[in-house]
């Protein structure tokens, strides 16, 4: 396969003022991130201390082989909400390896808030779940959670995908083979209690685990009846008289120690078939890429640039090169693996979303996963294209895209708006994973029509009340609206939200699709054979 | 792999880190060293670290390793990491209850004895047959509840255990 | 002449290999018994026949005579050889042979029964002007011990009379410290024997032991096969013993072998037999004990005489007449014999047990083994811990230790602790070398004979090989998949 020959020129002042820009939006992403994973205050550090428990991520390096990577998603999650007070949203999730088997980490952070579910949280458990079931990773549950946070309960309980989902996504895991273990590590009260209690095995720390539907203060105001924790659903209680747990451990050491060995005795899983090459390292270095991605949203770049900097040998097969210029399409190999690439190089025309939608098609028959690297404005729009049907060739990659059989991985590389983002399988679509790059921007029009248009709006409400208003009053309204706007289409807001798996460096973009992809190929599937449309 | 491995009485944590075509040691906090192992007979090794090159004589059994080398023969035990952690701790006081309806027959420990997880300390006799209740950890037994001779039920307490001897 | 065609040996392990090696040469039928915790082992898989017994213990059941006898009626033994060890020097099982019509191979019940307890024989010895440590009996008290005491002269070893194994001894190196000692020991005495009798002994600092080898007729012949030095102990346990005695006059040699033979031919020996002598720095010698019955190390003495020492036994105990004169009788060459002790020496020589993963032996010229183990056997706590005997013979002593070396270079036991490293150490150690041996070799040189620390590369290589033969670490079942393996601990 041909390698791509970059147009780069590392040298070049064009290189530097880029690379200087995403620098420091890079700098400014890792701060965040490190602070929402370390910064915890000495109290509440100390009170876990006092209580034999270890820190959730020393509980993670304790649970997972030594010398491995850790995909930790949405570290930002939550970090635009409650005041930034709820950082990752309490809970860490990732992908790791235990005993040699690609798991799913999900752990309270017992220092944030006693580990209390906000609504994001609850939003961030469904959703790691979500992955386990789309992909059948199996689960390991590190439960030290104090309960979900009263004051914000009608925006985590009742609806359909709060918290409720989470014990209905254990059991869906369950019924289709997907593993679960649960090590209790705190109190796990009212939901919580069903962690452990819906997982296929159940491990809790003698003194400090604890399962019971109603805790200590909930039995005395409900019957009277006094008890301690230990006595009405303490490790020995589960594991001996309720059966509810399925082992009791003496420490947090040899509860991770017997998860470990739990897992080493499952069955190694048998991924979906594929061809598997030896791997390859990109020709050209990953650091590059900040010296590609623009200064400004709106500033072009080649995706083929991208192409080179994350995918083996920087070799790329393009298809249909010479056709819809706008769309990149072709076959690459991530650590050896055939997938097929759909890219941005500008905005969708019907022809590019016609070889889009007719190589996602080709990628689904022959079981080909499709990585989307996103950044695109939306489809052309206009007279001659509304006659050319561009409406209706974009329904037809949305019809192609949604029904995709294989793996769907995206990543967020710069702008991502409008009907584009759905059509380069947006956050709607179940890519099986979705990450941002730290520059990326995502909103549903671009932010200049953006802001002028919300401006106008309120200009006209005020006109309509009879309000004149001076320049300087029309330019703090604009300020107003487009502060608020770039907040909220900013990479941050989105991660915030858990509108993807988290932000990554542009750097880790092959790793990161690596791992995903591997996880993603736990889940078996199989080709419909239907013919590939030239259309 | 994370493993402790015991030789001449210290403690040692060893990962061994393996990746396609190389493999890598580390020992408590040093260096990594790239480690190779070839088998020349059943019982002679080459081991390959670094620069460095050692034959060796070795047999394995179960989680022991006996090796000859430098003149010596050495015993390395490969520790279990829950055994570890079990070994490790011994936190919480726990208690020892009755598996099943019957009589105490004999107590083979006492009050304030230091006693090693799974040493016996109670025989019970229940539907005509013998138990003998095992220690469940390392510890000092807190209490004995019971008496030869004395009847309970299911799930009652036998014996408390606690960690450290109480004063 | 009595008619000896099948005898049954009554022992296990290597030496009763040993035994049934000669009766094989002579042509004669050799039996064994066993317990079936022994029925894998070599001596049972040599032996023309061998005959199960049973016992509350393997040890008891080897204990057990009418286990001996009857074995003997069924298959039709009409001798017993029994080694050493068990009912080797059990005067009674000699007589119930006797009265069974079965030729005990050994010497008489009589003699057995004076020579084979240490005061009986000690006391003969007295009577009969044979050099014995001066002493004050157990049965003077008070002054009149004092006196006694004060006769012999410091230093002066105070022991329990129903003693052994080192307990309840005291040195007295000051008369006046002798008030204090005497009620200690005899305190320690009733607390370890149940008797507070002591006697006192001359006591003497850093003795060798040697032994004379024995053999006599029933016709009135006794010869000697030169002597052993057994100094290297411990526990109060041989572990290397060798012939000829290193740095020993000719004159004095002469002396203790003849004083040997003296004593045998005084208590009407017969067979084989070993008197054993303390020898004082000073060059005085004197009567240890009598062992009556082949020893543990009896090789050394046949690689440099060239006799097979079992052989004169069953020739002896045909009723032979020996053709073989003492000037027949020349030693050539060294010998040395290293026992294989399955313990370990860094825990104070416990004993250790488990399954003999590897067991190699060494093979060469001058090299002989009497071993009764074999790869895969169970090194069980049930017997002795030892395992086997390597004897090296050569042309002189500094050749010999060489070749002890190789021989232990060349052994390889993996899966029980043994001493073979330490018997390595001692034999390098210059002392050793120069023949300085003592019985309190080994604690005085306790720290010397230590292993060296491990260099911490050294270490590592170990850990290296036991981890990168350990399923523990190398299960492809938890091999890390790709491309995972390839990120290390990366994290994002």
């Amino acid at each position: 396969m041909r390698r791509i020959t970059s147009k780069i020129d590392p040298q070049s002042g064009e290189f530097f003022t880029y690379a200087a820009h995403n620098r420091k939006i890079l700098a400014a992403f890792h701060e965040k991130q490190h602070h929402a994973r370390f910064t915890r205050s000495e109290r509440d550090v100390e009170r876990l201390r006092n209580q034999k428990k270890l820190l959730v991520r020393e509980r993670i390096d304790l649970l997972l082989d030594p010398g491995t990577p850790f995909l930790e998603l949405s570290t930002l999650a939550a970090n635009l909400a409650y005041d930034g007070s709820v950082p990752s949203a309490g809970l860490v999730s990732g992908i790791g390896i235990v005993n040699g088997r690609e798991v799913m980490v999900m752990a309270s952070d017992s220092t944030i808030k006693g580990g209390a579910w906000y609504p994001l949280t609850v939003k961030k458990m469904v959703r790691t779940l979500d992955i386990c079931l789309e992909n059948h990773l199996p689960v390991v549950h590190l439960v030290d959670a104090a309960g979900a946070f009263l004051p914000l309960q009608s925006g985590l309980f009742p609806d359909r995908h709060m918290a409720g989902r989470i014990f209905r996504n254990q059991c869906i895991l369950s019924a289709k083979g997907i593993r679960q273990v649960a090590l209790v590590l705190g109190h796990s009260t009212a939901g919580g209690a069903y962690i452990p209690t819906l997982s296929d095995y159940s491990v809790m720390v003698r003194g400090t685990g604890g399962v019971f539907l109603g805790g200590p203060p909930l039995v005395k105001a409900a019957t009277g009846e006094e008890v301690t924790a230990d006595e009405l659903g303490g490790a020995d209680v589960h594991s001996t008289i309720s059966g509810t747990a399925d082992y009791a451990v003496d420490s947090e050491k040899e509860g991770l120690a017997l998860v470990r060995e739990i897992i080493g005795t499952f069955a190694r899983p048998s991924k979906m078939a594929m061809e598997k090459r030896d791997a390859e390292e990109p020709y050209y270095d990953p650091g590059e890429l900040y010296g590609i991605i623009p200064d400004n949203v709106k500033k072009q770049f080649d995706m083929r640039e991208v192409i080179a900097r994350i995918f083996d040998g920087s070799r790329f097969h393009e298809f249909k090169p010479d056709y819809g210029a706008t769309a990149v399409c072709g076959f690459a190999f991530l650590y050896g693996w055939k997938v097929g690439i759909v890219g941005n190089n500008g905005v969708l025309f019907s022809d590019s979303a016609q070889k889009c939608t007719q190589f996602m098609q080709l990628c689904d028959r022959d079981l080909i996963p499709v990585i989307f690297l996103q950044n695109i404005t939306g489809f052309m729009i206009g007279k001659s294209y509304e006659h050319g049907g561009i409406t209706k060739d974009g329904a037809k990659m949305l019809m192609v895209q949604s029904n995709l059989c294989v793996p769907k991985l995206t990543i967020m590389t710069n702008g991502s708006f409008g009907a584009g983002n759905y059509a380069m399988c947006g956050r709607a679509f179940d890519a099986r994973f979705l990450f941002s790059w730290p520059n990326s921007q995502i909103s549903v029009m671009g932010m200049e029509q953006a802001i002028k248009t919300l401006t106008q709006i309120h200009i006209n409400a005020l006109k309509r009340q009879g309000k004149t208003l001076s320049p300087e009053a029309v330019q703090k309204i604009k300020e107003e609206v487009s502060k608020d706007y770039m907040e909220k289409s900013s990479a941050y807001y989105a991660t915030s939200e858990l509108w993807d798996d988290g932000i990554i460096d542009p750097a880790d973009t092959r790793k990161v699709l690596g791992i995903c992809l591997s996880a993603a190929l736990h889940r078996k599937i199989n080709t419909t054979y239907n013919g590939v449309l030239r259309i | 792999m994370k493993r402790r491995i015991d030789l001449l009485g210290s403690h040692y944590t060893v990962t061994i880190l393996t990746r396609p075509g190389e493999t890598h040691m580390t020992v408590d906090t040093e260096a990594p060293r790239p480690v190779a192992i070839t088998k020349v007979t059943d019982t002679k090794h080459l081991i390959h670290m670094g620069e460095n090159r050692a034959q060796v004589q070795m047999a394995v059994k179960g989680n022991m390793a006996y090796i000859r080398a430098f003149d010596r023969t050495f015993v390395l035990g490969i520790v279990n990491p829950v055994e570890q952690a079990a070994q490790e701790t011994g936190s919480s006081s726990t208690t020892i209850c009755a598996p099943m309806p019957g009589m105490v027959v004999e107590i083979t420990a006492a009050a304030g004895d230091r006693v090693a997880k799974g040493q016996p300390l109670m025989t019970i006799e229940s539907m005509k047959i013998l138990t003998v209740l095992t220690a469940p950890k390392n510890g000092h037994i807190a209490g004995i509840l019971f008496n030869p001779g004395d009847a309970f039920d299911k799930n009652a307490v036998l014996i408390t255990l606690a960690e450290k001897k109480e004063m | 002449m009595s008619e000896i065609t099948k005898i049954l040996v009554a022992n296990r392990g290597e030496i009763a290999c040993r035994i049934l090696r000669t009766l094989d040469c002579m042509g004669i039928a050799g039996a064994v018994v066993y317990h079936p915790v022994d029925a894998a082992t070599p001596a049972v898989k040599m032996a023309a026949q061998a005959v199960e017994i049973q016992g509350r213990s393997p040890v008891s059941a080897y204990l057990d005579m009418e286990n001996i006898i009857t074995a003997c009626r069924k298959i039709g033994a009409d001798a017993v050889h029994p080694g050493f060890g068990f009912l080797a020097e059990n005067a009674g099982f000699a007589e119930r042979l006797a009265e069974e019509g079965i030729v005990f191979i050994g010497p008489l019940p009589d003699t057995m029964a004076l020579m084979g307890n240490k005061l009986t024989a000690r006391a003969f010895c007295m009577e009969n002007g044979f050099p014995v440590l001066p002493c004050v009996s157990e049965q003077k008290t008070g002054k009149a011990f004092t006196a006694a005491a004060r006769e012999i002269g410091v230093p002066l070893l105070i022991k329990a009379a129903a003693g052994g194994g080192g307990k309840g001894m005291h040195i007295v190196h000051d008369f006046h410290d002798l008030d204090t000692a005497v009620p200690l020991a005899k305190a320690e005495a009733l607390r370890f024997f149940g008797s507070n009798s002591v006697y006192a002994e001359k006591y003497v600092a850093s003795p060798r032991h040697i032994e004379v080898q024995i053999m006599a007729d029933h016709h009135g012949h006794v010869l000697h096969m030169g002597e052993r030095d057994c100094s290297i102990q411990r526990r109060f346990q041989k572990i290397i013993e060798e012939s000829p005695a290193p740095e020993l006059a000719p004159d004095l040699r002469r002396q203790i072998c003849d004083t040997a033979v003296e004593i045998a031919k005084k208590s009407g020996y017969r067979n084989a037999g070993t008197v054993e002598f303390i020898l004082a720095p000073d060059g005085q010698f004197y009567f240890l004990e009598m062992n009556t019955r082949l020893q543990v190390e009896h090789p050394v003495t046949e690689m440099v005489t060239g006799l097979d020492l079992v052989e004169l036994q069953v020739r002896a105990a045909r009723n032979e007449s020996f053709s073989l004169t003492q000037d027949d009788i020349k030693t050539n060459g060294h010998a040395i014999e290293l026992r294989l002790y399955a313990e370990d020496p860094e825990k104070e020589f416990m004993p250790a047990t488990g399954q003999l993963l590897a067991y190699h032996l060494p093979r060469g010229e001058g090299i002989r083994v009497e071993n009764g183990f074999a790869e895969g056997m169970q090194v069980s706590a049930a017997f002795d811990p030892m395992l086997a005997k390597l004897i090296v013979h050569d042309t002189n002593r500094e050749k010999t230790i060489d070749l002890a070396l190789q021989a232990l270079r060349d052994t390889l036991v993996l899966g029980v602790t043994t001493n073979a490293d330490f018997l390595m150490r001692i034999l390098s150690h210059p002392a050793y070398g120069s023949g300085r041996i003592h019985t309190g070799f080994i604690p005085l040189y306790q720290a010397e004979l230590l292993p060296p620390p491990l260099t911490q590369e050294q270490r590592s290589l170990l850990l290296a090989a036991a981890a990168l033969s350990s399923r523990e670490f190398m299960d492809t079942a938890f091999a890390v998949p790709e491309p995972h393996a390839f990120f290390g601990n990366w994290r994002n």
